[in-house]
Formats: structure tokens, sequence, C-alpha cells
């Protein structure tokens, strides 16, 4: 990633939550998406705080529009995996072939968040066709995304497939959240 | 019990120069009565007798002479129930209050009553229920003998003889749920294995049962619990008595599936009531409490026109509250994005799907409200009507006032702001400042170092450190904070508790 001396700079501030103000102010002036990866990452710091200066200069980087561009860049699955979350939090059709991909990488940290970020787009028929070919596979994790995301989508072609993935699944705990949903 | 009653002069100051006060009408205060002895006799040891004869106008010569009548040993069992036989002889426990001073284990008056104070210093200098059995010039020639224990002038430390007193340290370690984490649930729970495996802790359900056993308690198997062991975990000397092993059990509560919320709460809420130690890491839900699962399954909003078209799911909270900052900016209604929130669910056009089994509640009152993440996780337990853990209605309370042999805990709460927690557990049976000692938080903590801080207060305890130390050691390991520029130095705040022994 090559990146000018001043973001270099304020991507450091991003290690301290006190900070995002101020970095995220001046990452938004100098308009550079090389700090998205940068800012998920901050994002996903574990820290009970507001966000909002990070999503807003995620939103103001295009954040939708670029994260499978930065997925299909990335040099190693921890980058594929930031921005895979970036697809979670700013959700697109165009996302889809790349979640697709990653739901079936051999890293399950990809697979996993892969799964949540497909919960959270556009539920298109596309969408629809790809959440149940997932129920197939054999990441419980990732099955147990798939099977939230169905659960939210209102077709009934939806709940059809849960109603069949039901005689199927094999995770005890998965059954009984899959035997609690109203499928008829 | 005296039952003599005794005129005392008024404390009319009254002259034409100054109006009566209503207190100041001397047909309107009952006579003092010698059942008021205690009273005056504190006020004795705590003004003095010049400040109370000026109180009461008294001439020196009028002091009436105050025969102070010390606990019966009946009087002392009304304190203490299991007081040993000699607790009513006055010049005896004036003789065993004396040394215990000396020794840094008993900090009130010396008054020859021997209440809960006393009894606490002996647990600590005996190191357990020893003493009860033993004559009392048996126990005074034990003290006199016996040398104060070493550390740094003026600190404080744990209740080490009461926690050590069944020869187990019975510690909780309950990890909050982590909605970050989701991508590797099982992240805290290997790096807290690997702190009590590098301790020589090793996973034994079985030994934790019988070392229970041993303890007077019973293993009650959970599907969130794991369970650690580690067999003569420390040697502990209490100063008038033999060094002793202490064995060491951990149980381990996590859900990392998010299918066992309600059982991880269910064994973290045991723990606190049982358990010699506590220990919380995970988020503090801007105050409401420890949390074993996931706060927000999904969001679901409808189209504002067209409430038959939902978007798509958002999972996030953060993005929730961006999204409705973002919608009341375009729509121009002039409303923050909580109020937003309200306006949508008044409007049946947002579907929130919430869990609450993993909460232990602390607190009813919001001390957030200007946070968006805090509106929310109040709201959504009072749509839930979650009951609180704490005061004297609550769980907590009522499981700890039916466990009266547990006399003491020690709560260390790993989570942003946790000194929320503070009050209310204060004012609940158990968490009193006779009863236990809080370690919280009195900032944003970076849930990077909570395993590095697990180790600093795990190898504090097993070393028996200060309480002042232990908050130095876990203030010291937080990495993360250090790197990103921030001073770790007072996050954690050292709540002690009463009767907790001073270095001499």
């Amino acid at each position: 990633m090559s990146t000018s001396p001043e973001l270099q700079s304020t991507l450091t501030l991003l290690h301290d939550p006190r900070n995002w103000r101020k970095a995220c102010q001046t990452i938004v002036k100098l308009g550079d998406r090389n700090a998205l990866i940068p800012l998920i990452k901050a994002y996903e710091q574990r820290w009970e705080g507001s966000r909002q200066p990070l999503l807003k200069a995620m939103s103001a980087l295009n954040a939708a529009a670029t994260a499978p561009n930065l997925f299909d860049e990335a040099s190693n699955p921890e980058i594929q995996r930031l921005a895979v979350h970036l697809m979670e939090i700013f959700p697109s059709e165009q996302a889809l072939p790349r979640l697709a991909l990653a739901a079936r990488s051999v890293e399950p940290a990809l697979r996993a968040q892969a799964g949540r970020s497909m919960v959270c787009q556009p539920q298109t028929p596309a969408w629809e066709q790809e959440m149940i070919s997932l129920l197939k596979s054999p990441d419980e994790c990732l099955r147990g995304w798939v099977i939230e995301g169905l659960s939210l989508c209102d077709r009934a072609s939806a709940r059809q497939a849960l109603l069949s993935h039901l005689l199927e699944e094999t995770n005890p705990i998965l059954h009984d959240k899959l035997a609690a949903l109203d499928l008829q | 019990m005296v039952k003599e009653s005794v005129q005392f002069p008024n404390k009319n100051r009254a002259t034409a120069k100054k109006s009566p006060r209503p207190q100041d009408h001397a047909e309107e205060r009952p006579p003092l009565s010698l059942q008021n002895i205690t009273d005056i006799t504190t006020l004795q040891q705590t003004i003095g007798n010049r400040s109370l004869q000026r109180l009461f106008d008294l001439p020196t010569a009028r002091i009436p002479p105050f025969a102070i009548q010390r606990w019966t040993l009946e009087q002392a069992r009304e304190h203490v129930a299991n007081a040993p036989s000699w607790a009513g002889e006055e010049s005896i426990v004036r003789a065993i209050q004396r040394q215990l001073r000396r020794l840094g284990l008993y900090l009130l008056a010396v008054d020859g009553d021997y209440g809960r104070g006393s009894d606490a210093g002996l647990v600590e200098a005996f190191g357990g229920d020893e003493f009860r059995t033993l004559s009392a010039e048996a126990v005074l020639t034990r003290l006199q003998t016996a040398e104060p224990p070493e550390g740094r002038h003026g600190e404080h430390t744990l209740r080490y003889g009461e926690m050590f007193r069944d020869g187990v340290l019975d510690m909780t370690i309950g990890i909050g749920y982590d909605e970050a984490l989701e991508r590797d649930p099982e992240y805290s729970l290997r790096n807290f294995i690997a702190v009590l495996q590098t301790r020589n802790f090793v996973p034994d359900q079985a030994g934790a049962a019988e070392i229970y056993q041993q303890a007077g308690r019973v293993l009650q198997p959970s599907l969130a619990d794991q369970y650690f062991v580690r067999r003569n975990a420390l040697i502990y000397t209490p100063p008038a008595g033999p060094p002793r092993p202490i064995h060491a059990v951990v149980r381990l509560v996590s859900n990392t599936s998010g299918a066992h919320g309600a059982a991880a709460s269910q064994s973290f809420r045991e723990g606190l009531v049982n358990s010699d130690t506590i220990y919380y890491a995970g988020h503090g839900r801007y105050g409401t409490g420890p949390d074993f699962d996931r706060n927000f399954a999904s969001f679901i909003l409808h189209h504002i026109d067209d409430p038959t078209v939902t978007e798509p799911p958002i999972l996030d909270y953060a993005v929730l509250e961006n999204t409705l900052a973002a919608e009341a900016r375009r729509l121009r209604t002039g409303r923050s994005a909580w109020r937003q929130f309200l306006w949508r669910h008044e409007h049946q056009l947002i579907d929130v799907n919430f869990r609450n089994e993993g909460n232990l509640r602390m607190n009813t009152r919001n001390l957030h409200t200007g946070e968006f993440g805090g509106n929310l996780i109040n709201w959504a337990l009072e749509q839930g009507n979650i009951q609180p853990e704490t005061g004297e209605t609550g769980r907590l309370g009522t499981l700890a006032g039916a466990n009266p042999e547990r006399r003491y805990r020690v709560a260390v709460f790993n989570g942003c702001r946790t000194r929320d927690y503070e009050t209310s557990l204060r004012s609940t049976t158990g968490f009193s400042q006779e009863s236990a000692h809080l370690f919280t938080t009195s900032r944003t903590v970076l849930g990077d170092d909570d395993s590095l801080v697990l180790a600093a207060f795990l190898d504090s305890i097993l070393q028996q450190q200060s309480s002042e130390q232990i908050v130095r050691e876990m203030d010291s390991v937080q990495a993360t904070m250090r790197s990103s520029g921030q001073n770790p130095t007072g996050t954690f705040r050292n709540v002690r508790g009463s009767n907790e022994p001073v270095i001499r």
C-alpha cells in the first residue's frame, strides 16, 4: 500500500479511540481509499464507545463501491476478511460474488465474516440462491449465519429452504434454532 | 440490660436575646435513658469528654459517671454467631484487639467489645477458624508472638485468611460475549486457557468437584463452564497460624457458541455469590452489567412510505446509529439518532431482535443517556422487563443473604467504565463494604489487553499481594493502551472493603 506521509502519520492516530474524530477529519480531507482497511481495523477494536467518526469517514471514502476492489487486491486472507467486513457495513449487490467466494475460503475467520456479511446484503433472488446453496456448507458457523439470514427474509421460498434443511441439520444448536422458527 | 433512667440537665441555651428553637424546649425532650448508654459512650469516644460536656451544657463536676457496659457473650453472639466462649470477657478482648492492631489486622477502637471487626481480625491472624476452639490465653500467646505481615507500609491486603479459610481458592472467571469476536468466537477463551495452563492449572472437572466438596460446596455442571485445578497452588502463612497449602479451582464461564447465554449468566451469578474471587472480562454494556450473549441479533428498518418493504438486516448497532442519524438529517426531522429510533419504534417501522438471557443487570438507571448504545441497551432491558440483580430485592442479594458462610468476596470487573456498577453493588447484601472488595475501571478499556490483565490479577492473588499492588500490576500490563499512546495508570479502581488488614 503506497500512502502519503501525511496519511501514514494520520493512520497511526487510529490506534487510540480518543483520536478517531481528529484522524477521520484528516482522512476524509485526504480522500485516499488506502485508509479504508486501517479504518475498519480501528472499527474492530474491542472498545465500548462511539464509532461514528469511523463510519462517516468510511462512507466518505465510498466504502460500498471500493470494498469489492479491496477484496480482489488483498495480499492476504486477513485483509480479505476486513474487506468483507466493510461489505457488511456497506452492503451492495456488487459484493455478492466476493462474498460467495469468501464463504468458500479455507480460512475459518474469512468464512465466518462472509456469513455475517451475507446476512446484511440486499435480498435479491441471486442472494437467496447463494444463501440456499450455502446451507450445504460443512462450516457450522457459516451455516448459522445463513440460517439467520434466510430466517430474516420474508419470501416463502426462503422459508421452504429452511424447512427442508431442518431435516438435514446435524448441529444440535442450529437444529434447535431452526425448529424454533415459524417456517410454515 | 440496665433500665435505670437518668435525667440529664437541659441543653437550654435560650436567652432573652435569642429566639428559642423548638428543640430548646426542655419539656419536649424525653429524658435520656441508660438504654442509650451505648450512644453516649460512642459520643464520648468520638468527640471526647469536653465536647460532650459542651453539647449537654454539663459542668465538669456533673458528668454522670458512665459505667461503660461491654458486650456480654450473648451480645457478642448477636453480632458474630460463632464468637468464641471468651468473647464476653472485656479485658481479654481488649488485649486481643491491641495485638490485632499491632499486626495491622484490626483498625477499629480497642473497646473490649467482640464484634465483627475483632472476629475478622482473628480470622486473618489465624487464617481460619482455629481460634474459636482455643482458650483466650492460647489465642493471646499466639498473637503476641506473631509478626505483622510484610509488604509496603500503609498498603492493604485482601482478607486472605477469610478467602483461604477452607483451604481452597475458588475463582470464577466470566468471559463476556463480544460481538466483535464472532469471526473467531473462541479467541478470548483460548487466551484465557493459555493464561491458566502456563500457570500449571489443568482442566479437571472431577478434581474440581472433589476440592469443592472439601470446601463444602457442590459442583453443578453447566454447558457454559470449564474447570481448571491447580493443587497446592500457593502456601498461605497466616501471622499466628502454621503455613498450609491452598488448592485453586477456576471455573471458566463463557458462551462461545452464542447459544448458552442463560447458562453462562447463571453460572457467573452463582460465582458472584459463592466464589472467593470473581473476575469478569467483557463489555461493561454502558453500566448495565456483565453480559454473556449477543445483545442485539438484528434490526430491520421498514420503508417509511411503504412499511411492507424492508431494508436488508443490520446486525451492528453502531451501523444502526449511523443509518438513523443519516435518515434524520435527510428528512430534516431535527431528531438525534436515538430519537429517530424511538420514533420508528413508536410507528412500528423498526423490528428489533434483542436477547437478554445473558445479562446480569446491575443498574436500572441509564448512566449514559448521551450515548446511542447506552440508550439502546437500557431500552432493550426495559422491553424485556429484566430486573436488577442488585439492591434489596435483586437475586444477587437474595442468594448472598442465603449463604452467610461466604462472608467476603473479591470481584474484578474488567470492562469499560465498570465503576458504574459500584453504587448498586454496594447496596446489595454480600457486596457491602464489609463483605466485598471491588476492582472496577474508571474508563473505557481495550479488549485486546484482557488476557494480560487476567494474568496480572491471577499472579497477584497467588502471591497474596496488597490490593494497591494488584491495581498497579493490572494497570501496568495494558500493552494495547500503552502502544496507542494512552497512559494506563489509573484504569483500575481499588474499592476497598472494611476490616481489610493494613501493612504496618
